[in-house]
């Protein structure tokens, strides 16, 4: 079984790890990252890289397809190119799994139209767009269709597809394995219930990487790694 | 304020992802991704890549000291170059800071001997071994050091700490902004939340994955 996950410049990474971290447990998986070009992707904050293994040219067919998100996925609204692709693997996918606005690329794909999604709160009013249905819950499943709310949501949404493939004891051992009981410090709260300013502050946060403009800033990482490191072994050594 | 997440061989990637996720968005924070080397590091599954952006040499007194855990957690506490660097970083940072099995490593620096402190559930004896006192909390302070338990319990880590360097408000609002209202599918991430049969499947699959690494 083969997991893609797709990665863009200003992808947000706990979208993207969260997932996963359970998904990549599942005995035999094999995991690949994927972005339009080969190399290091650097995510919203300018302070993370991941290494793309492949193009997404490269890819002829997946089971599990993985859209996170990210302020740099809202150009990708529009990329025909980068659409085209999402059609094209969720074609063969047996899933099609969209965290936090990752969701309303597989939306804006087509690929929800006449579902129901859900996807980070602050993007809620958009899915409509595309002809999808918003549903305000954790993660949702439409078909083969799993979406997630915001960011941490990819976790429980990760799970829960964990335990779609797997069945519910495989799915607990791997819940236990991330000692996932979480205890916020916070009481849990929807962003609705949040104060005006909080809600203003994230929303900027969410759309333009905390209204700082980070998307403009130079990523902190440049060069690309030609030889990829796949195999347990150092890539240091 | 200087963050350094210290990367090595092996290392799981939500250990570090979740408060990196938290604590990159502290105002003024310039947080790095070290390792022994600048350049790629290869995560637990063997199928994840995350660039460090500097070495270790290249950075000295943090503020704030990340160490997460993972299945190369014994090869880098049996590495001086690494315990030298965060023993060394500890003497002046203002949080040292350890998540999942990340604890060990801060344990074979000798920063835990005689505290409190977490770790991930399987790993309680080999943390005790460093003369500290597991502590089953998700999230463990004794004054400047916390740890956090295993793998997720890194964004309550997170949080926790960025409402301590900055306020209760700032560390609200980055709740809301990674939309942190867990709500997992099952209600047993812990041993105590379990049954024996899941707990004693989890630890088979960890006891290979060691094997495989070793």
């Amino acid at each position: 079984m083969k997991l893609t996950i797709v990665i863009f410049d200003g992808f947000t990474t706990l979208d993207a790890i969260g997932g996963y971290e359970s998904l990549s447990r599942i005995p035999g998986i094999e995991v690949e990252w994927v972005s339009q070009q080969k190399g290091v992707i650097v995510a919203d904050t300018r302070a993370a890289g991941i290494v793309a293994y492949r193009t997404l040219d490269e890819v002829k067919e997946t089971d599990i397809l993985y859209v996170p998100g990210g302020p740099g996925g809202e150009p990708l609204e529009t990329d025909e190119v980068f659409l085209g692709h999402l059609r094209r693997l969720d074609a063969t996918s047996t899933w099609t799994f969209g965290v936090c606005n990752g969701s309303a690329l597989i939306a804006a794909a087509g690929l929800l139209r006449g579902r129901k999604a859900v996807t980070n709160w602050f993007y809620r009013h958009r899915l409509a767009e595309w002809g999808a249905e918003f549903v305000a819950v954790r993660y949702h499943r439409d078909g083969k269709y799993v979406t997630c709310g915001g960011v941490s949501a990819g976790i429980d949404g990760g799970l829960y597809l964990c335990s779609l493939i797997l069945g519910d004891a495989l799915a607990k051992t791997i819940q236990l394995g991330i000692e996932y009981y979480p205890a916020p410090p916070f009481p849990e709260r929807t962003p609705d219930e949040a104060p005006a300013d909080a809600q203003a502050f994230m929303h900027a946060f969410d759309t333009q990487g905390g209204g700082l403009g980070l998307l403009d800033l130079p990523p902190a990482f440049s060069g690309e790694f030609g030889v990829v490191q796949r195999s347990i072994t150092s890539a240091a050594a | 304020m200087e963050i350094s997440v210290v990367l090595y061989d092996r290392f799981t990637a939500l250990d570090c992802i979740g408060p990196y996720e938290v604590l990159s968005r502290i105002p003024g924070a310039r947080l790095r991704f070290l390792a022994k080397k600048a350049g790629p590091v290869t995560t637990d599954t063997g199928m994840l890549t995350v660039v460090a952006e500097a070495a270790l040499k290249d950075v000295s007194k943090p503020e704030i000291v990340l160490v997460p855990g993972g299945p190369g957690d014994e090869a880098a506490l049996a590495d001086a170059e690494i315990t030298d660097w965060i023993s060394k970083a500890h003497e002046t940072s203002k949080w040292t800071t350890s998540v999942c099995t990340g604890a060990l490593i801060l344990g074979a620096c000798g920063i835990l001997k005689g505290l409190d402190a977490t770790t991930h559930w399987a790993s309680a004896a080999r943390l005790e071994s460093f003369g500290a006192r597991y502590t089953e909390q998700r999230v463990v302070r004794q004054g400047k050091i916390i740890t956090g338990a295993g793998v997720s319990a890194g964004i309550d880590m997170g949080l926790t700490l960025a409402a301590l360097e900055v306020n209760e408000e700032f560390a609200k609002a980055i709740q809301l902004g990674i939309e942190y209202d867990p709500q997992p599918p099952f209600d047993c991430g812990a041993p105590s939340k379990s049954t024996p049969e899941i707990v004693q499947m989890l630890v088979a699959m960890m006891g290979s994955n060691r094997e495989a690494a070793a």
